[in-house]
């Protein structure tokens, strides 16, 4: 049976893992080249941020280099996102709308197992290919994008990055297959089921991107006091892995600031903003003080407080999972859909 | 034991109904013949019976009473779709592998041989098959299963005199070794006559005749008789169909006794082709029902 679903289906299957190979043989040959700046930026000690002096003489070339080594980590991103798309178009959506179209389906569906069967056969076959694509896939993107997290340029945990792991990756790609499937069951026409599978899956792609990664990060925060920089919560994301944030923050993800008044009242954005304006309308030019130290005391004085809420480091891998369990459960229920829709067919 | 039953059967698609009120079985062990003009719910029947599609009314069942359709009816049906269609890009050997890992259980060794007599090649790949080997693969593949029914949808549209030939001698060589039950649809009627011993005319999606071939024969003749008397005759019996020349009126009749006919009227036999026809050219004469001369004497069943 593995040998005819392979014959089936391999024509799809190569042109996958085809695109598979290029996008990885891709990111190693440039990831080989990220990494070797960032080992020699590395071996000088070299830190925008943190411990490390930022003063040594090659540093600033280094971290130049560094940058332009990283110039293809957003053509790497794009191209991961599209992977589950091209999984739906071309192994999901064709799966059982080739067969309508052919005829064939009076054939696979009349014999001893029932169709139920048949698709889960085939599905089991097709989607495990398709995890067994998808995990390695995730790690080599991870690895790629190890020194731009490091250094603390970007942050494993932004949206471009964190559906695209061994992890996500994965369920995302098997939900894709199993979007793909459930279209062209409903559909029926191969053309036009590729075509709704790769608008379909591409928005279920872009919805994860932009609302689901920061629905399930702002799931079960931690919160600290802490006093205002800039308020940009992405550049203060940027910095949290070398050590800017409170210490807790560090490698987590910054997911909400606001004040509060007096007796823990939670203040508009307005009125944060306002405060803010009053603190370095207030801040005194001659003297020396350190921002953080001056800021904390007119907070105080004031009656007001300053909070920051984030996903600690150490809660990366549950939400990964967390996310993973959610796309699948998508599926699942996309799966459901499929078989009830299945029996009834025709 | 039924091999088919279905009581008041319908499909409808969007508001069209491509089948309505059909009801009738069909015994174990007959080779029945379903014939009816393109569009006239054929396939839609033969579907339902497979459980490729759902009824929108009615029931279907095959062999005595298991749902049409379900995991015990598939395991007992086997169906030859109308072109045979099967994986074109398939080897035969690997369509025979896929058969076999489909089913609980499959001959292999029976349809290599039986392959192997038509000069069908297991290294060729479906597709550069001509059209009879892919109807007699698609017929070796269904035999290869030991089914109870072989339903087959218009087997032999596509076949030419000799592969028809040797496309039904298959089926029937099948029927006396195995006790097979046969279901086909065809549009080659004389075809029919020679192979098949029930026979049901669906016709505008509604059946018209559900009987036993030999019964429908001995039931009906061509009484040819004075023009001024057809009318009272067809007060009397049921008429199909009906030609009148100057005094001479031509009439296909059914009924129980042709024999009561009159002196005036002499009754011809007529061909099983020529029934047909006459019923098709009738779509809204009322269901015909005939499973044996005993219940001729009631002639008229209404479905």
């Amino acid at each position: 049976m593995l040998r005819v679903t392979w014959i089936q289906h391999r024509a799809s299957l190569l042109i996958m893992i085809a695109i598979f190979g290029l996008v990885a043989a891709f990111m190693i040959a440039t990831g080989l080249s990220v990494h070797g700046e960032y080992a020699k930026y590395l071996s000088n000690k070299c830190s925008y941020f943190g411990t490390f002096s930022f003063n040594q003489s090659e540093c600033p070339n280094l971290g130049t280099s560094l940058l332009h080594s990283l110039n293809n980590l957003t053509i790497v991103d794009i191209f991961m996102h599209v992977v589950p798309i091209l999984i739906a178009m071309f192994i999901g959506a064709p799966l059982v709308a080739r067969e309508v179209e052919s005829g064939t389906y009076q054939f696979a569906w009349t014999q001893g197992t029932p169709r139920s069967s048949w698709l889960t056969m085939k599905l089991l076959f097709l989607g495990v290919i398709v995890v067994v694509l998808a995990i390695p896939l995730g790690l080599i993107a991870s690895w790629y994008a190890q020194p731009v997290d490091a250094i603390g340029f970007a942050s494993h945990w932004q949206p471009g990055q964190f559906g695209v792991t061994a992890v996500t990756l994965p369920a995302l790609c098997l939900t894709g297959l199993l979007a793909g499937v459930l279209i062209g069951v409903l559909l029926k026409k191969i053309v036009s089921a590729i075509a709704t599978a790769g608008l379909v899956v591409g928005s279920l792609v872009v919805g994860i991107f932009a609302y689901l990664d920061n629905a399930i990060f702002s799931i079960h925060t931690t919160a600290t006091a802490w006093y205002p920089s800039d308020g940009n919560i992405g550049v203060v994301n940027r910095f949290a892995p070398v050590g800017i944030g409170p210490k807790g923050s560090w490698g987590g993800w910054l997911v909400n600031i606001w004040y509060e008044g007096q007796n823990g009242v939670h203040l508009s954005t307005a009125k944060g903003v306002q405060i803010l304006g009053r603190i370095f309308a207030s801040y005194p030019k001659t003297q020396q003080v350190e921002p953080p130290q001056y800021v904390s005391t007119w907070l105080a004085n004031h009656h007001y407080s300053f909070w920051i809420s984030y996903q600690p480091a150490n809660r990366y891998w549950m939400t990964q999972s967390f996310e993973a369990a959610i796309v699948l459960g998508v599926g699942f229920v996309l799966l459901k859909v499929t078989m009830k829709v299945i029996r009834r067919f025709v | 034991m039924n091999v088919i039953e279905v009581a008041n059967l319908g499909k409808q698609y969007g508001k069209r109904w491509s089948l309505r009120n059909a009801s009738f079985s069909i015994d174990a062990g007959r080779v029945a013949a379903i014939v009816g003009p393109n569009g006239a719910g054929k396939t839609t029947l033969l579907k339902i019976v497979v459980g490729l599609i759902d009824p929108s009314e009615g029931s279907a069942t095959v062999m005595g009473g298991i749902k049409a359709g379900s995991d015990n009816a598939l395991d007992k049906v086997a169906f030859v779709a109308q072109d045979a269609p099967l994986y074109r890009y398939l080897k035969v050997s690997d369509t025979i592998a896929l058969a076999k890992n489909l089913n609980r259980s499959f001959d292999v060794m029976v349809t290599t041989q039986r392959l192997g007599k038509l000069g069908i090649g297991l290294d060729h790949r479906v597709g550069k098959l001509s059209g009879g080997q892919q109807s007699q693969l698609a017929l070796a593949l269904a035999l290869g299963r030991h089914p109870s029914l072989l339903i087959l949808d218009e087997p032999l549209a596509r076949l030419d005199p000799l592969a028809r030939r040797e496309f039904m001698s298959v089926v029937m060589a099948e029927v006396a070794n195995e006790g097979l039950s046969v279901v086909l649809s065809s549009h080659v009627v004389a075809e029919l006559e020679r192979v098949a011993d029930y026979l049901v005319v669906v016709n505008a999606g509604h059946i018209q005749v559900a009987s036993d071939i030999d019964v429908l024969l001995q039931s009906h003749c061509l009484a040819t008789g004075p023009a001024d008397e057809a009318g009272a005759i067809s007060q009397t019996f049921s008429v199909v169909g009906s030609s009148i020349t100057g005094r001479q009126a031509r009439l296909l009749v059914q009924a129980s006794e042709l024999g009561l006919l009159g002196r005036n009227w002499e009754c011809s036999s007529v061909t099983l082709e020529e029934i047909i026809l006459a019923y098709l050219e009738n779509p809204d004469d009322e269901p015909l029902v005939l499973d044996s001369l005993v219940e001729n004497v009631a002639a008229k069943v209404q479905l």
